[in-house]
């Protein structure tokens, strides 16, 4: 369950392999809290279609851990949704190595970031870019409750 | 009476260390009011619920709720703290060295016990506070603790009937409705142009609005209204009085500075000046009053009491959504008015913190928590801040905020 990294909204199942970036499936993804936020956010939440229409949420909110590494207390500032589009990555370096497949995440108010799905039952990833698209941070995605 | 407490507790803890344990072998539990009472709490190496446990501790949870100060004295295993899971000692570290005392109470044991099982998503077991399920949304009962709608600065939805005798009295609804016209969502534009609604603030004196620090420091984080790198000029921070889910013109004013942000560790307090008149020649709302001093002198009397929030809670991750549609079905980001209770340690301790458990979200960050009485004029006894997942929120009391040098400065020049 840990290890799940992508949850199909349609058919409830987890897929064994990552999603032909000419399918559709839908993702609801999350990064743990993040202590050195990711521009103003201490947690992103994925929520959307794969190649398609996507929310990402947007949590500027700092908090203190529990001993299981959960947020205990927090602040409550908004969370603020922001439409965005994952967009398949076709370039020779990134076309299905091992059959992972990125996407790009295009939107306002976010800083550059790509999403992997990877095949198997291992963890999605998010990726953090610079303007040239070099990575600059991965962490690792968790399905969303 | 008491001994059939104290039995109480024993079944409770033996219940828990069952649950810590997975069995209940290797235990040694002695009467707990005994100066040589000794608890073992033995490893955590499994984690195993029955519900014949559960409602067992359901059970015991809600005998003790009226004895929630009867203490255990807890000492480790022979020197060694090996036995105790980790969350235990941090809670013991903490309640000792904050308390100065070595003992631990059976509303702390349950406390503990309630966050440890509600990780293992034991939802509906019942804590000490009023016996029922604290939640960030404290209690996930729209009937025991509602986040109402409003509409022009009254209350637009049917009331429940636990508060419906509290808030439809003359003077109540005088003061709600004073409140609610004072309570305001603070907004900035990005760089992109975008509004991004941040948290509530409110009228504290003429021309001055109050939030929270992390409020300002998102629109502020140097101090002051930061600049859009493009145009070199201060972003635009606004405060909207309306916003509200009858759809009621909008009430904005522009944020023209920071007065001061008070920096850690002092309370969790932005003060921002606001234009006294808009565009639209709307005047600023009405400063509330903030009680100066604390309103009663033993803290004990605080808990209980009734108070309502007022304020702009968004949809939140951080909530089960079926915990939200219960308490909030599915409207957010306008103004609302959630009555609840300050619970337990309210007013204890060193930073004089004020607990309570009326619903909240996120953006509810700087909304005032007001003394729920029949008296027209409101009192604005806490500043609300933060949340605690099945656990409880947080305010920080207003007279101390009011003790912060620069807090009162501004606001006796604002008179």
């Amino acid at each position: 369950m840990a290890s799940m990294s992508l949850l199909v909204l349609s058919s409830a199942a987890c897929l064994a392999e990552p999603p032909n970036p000419s399918e559709k499936a839908m993702i609801q993804l999350t990064t743990v809290y993040l202590e050195t936020p990711i521009g103003r956010a201490h947690r992103l939440g994925f929520t959307g279609e794969l190649g398609g229409a996507g929310i990402v949420s947007i949590d500027p909110n700092t908090g203190s851990l529990n001993a299981f590494g959960d947020v205990k207390t927090g602040t409550e500032l908004v969370i603020v949704p922001a439409r965005v589009s994952f967009l398949p990555v076709h370039r020779g370096e990134t076309s299905g190595k091992d059959g992972d497949r990125l996407y790009d995440v295009v939107g306002k108010q976010l800083p550059r970031m790509r999403l992997l799905i990877r095949s198997g039952n291992r963890p999605a990833r998010l990726l953090v870019l610079d303007d040239a698209g070099k990575t600059l941070r991965v962490v690792t995605l968790e399905p969303a409750p | 009476m008491m001994r059939l407490h104290l039995e109480h507790i024993v079944v409770v803890v033996v219940t828990i260390l069952t649950f810590w344990r997975g069995t209940a072998s290797g235990q040694e539990v002695v009467n707990p009011s005994s100066k040589k009472s000794t608890i073992i709490v033995p490893t955590m190496d499994r984690f195993d619920i029955t519900a014949d446990m559960l409602m067992r501790l359901r059970k015991n949870a809600n005998d003790l709720k009226s004895d929630t100060n009867l203490e255990f004295p807890i000492h480790t295993n022979a020197g060694s703290k090996e036995g105790l899971p980790e969350s235990v000692l941090k809670y013991v570290a903490q309640q000792s060295s904050a308390r100065k005392q070595r003992t631990i109470t059976a509303a702390q044991v349950l406390e503990f016990a309630h966050d440890d099982l509600s990780r293992y998503k034991v939802s509906t077991l019942e804590g000490p506070f009023g016996g029922l399920s604290p939640e960030a949304i404290i209690i996930t009962d729209a009937d025991k603790r509602p986040a109402l709608l409003t509409c022009k600065a009254r209350i637009a939805e049917s009331i429940p009937t636990l508060w419906y005798k509290k808030l439809t009295q003359p003077g109540t609804k005088k003061c709600v409705q004073t409140v609610l016209s004072s309570v305001g969502l603070v907004t900035y534009q990005d760089f992109d142009g975008l509004d991004v609604p941040v948290g509530t603030g409110w009228v504290i004196a003429p021309g001055i609005v109050i939030t929270n620090r992390h409020v300002a420091l998102t629109f502020a984080p140097a101090g002051k209204i930061m600049k859009n790198p493009v145009t070199d000029k201060p972003i635009e921070v606004t405060i909207n009085f309306s916003r509200e889910w009858c759809g009621a013109p909008d009430s904005e004013f522009r944020v023209t500075d920071v007065l001061h942000i008070v920096p850690e560790p002092g309370p969790d307090v932005a003060i921002l000046r606001a234009e006294l008149k808009n565009t639209a020649g709307q005047t600023l709302p009405q400063p509330l009053k903030v009680v100066g001093a604390r309103p009663f002198m033993n803290p004990k009397d605080l808990v209980a009491k009734t108070v309502f929030i007022a304020g702009f809670p968004f949809q939140d991750s951080r909530n089960p959504a079926d915990a939200q549609k219960k308490v909030f079905a599915d409207i957010y980001g306008v103004k609302r008015c959630a009555p609840g209770t300050l619970v337990n340690d309210s007013g204890k301790g060193p930073t004089d913190m004020l607990f309570h458990d009326c619903s909240t979200l996120g953006g509810n960050s700087g909304s005032p928590v007001v003394a729920l009485t029949e008296d027209e004029t409101p009192i604005v006894w806490g500043l609300h801040f933060q949340g605690s997942y099945k656990d409880r929120n947080w305010a920080w009391p207003l007279w101390k905020i009011v003790e912060v040098d620069q807090i009162k400065k501004i606001l006796d020049n604002s008179k």
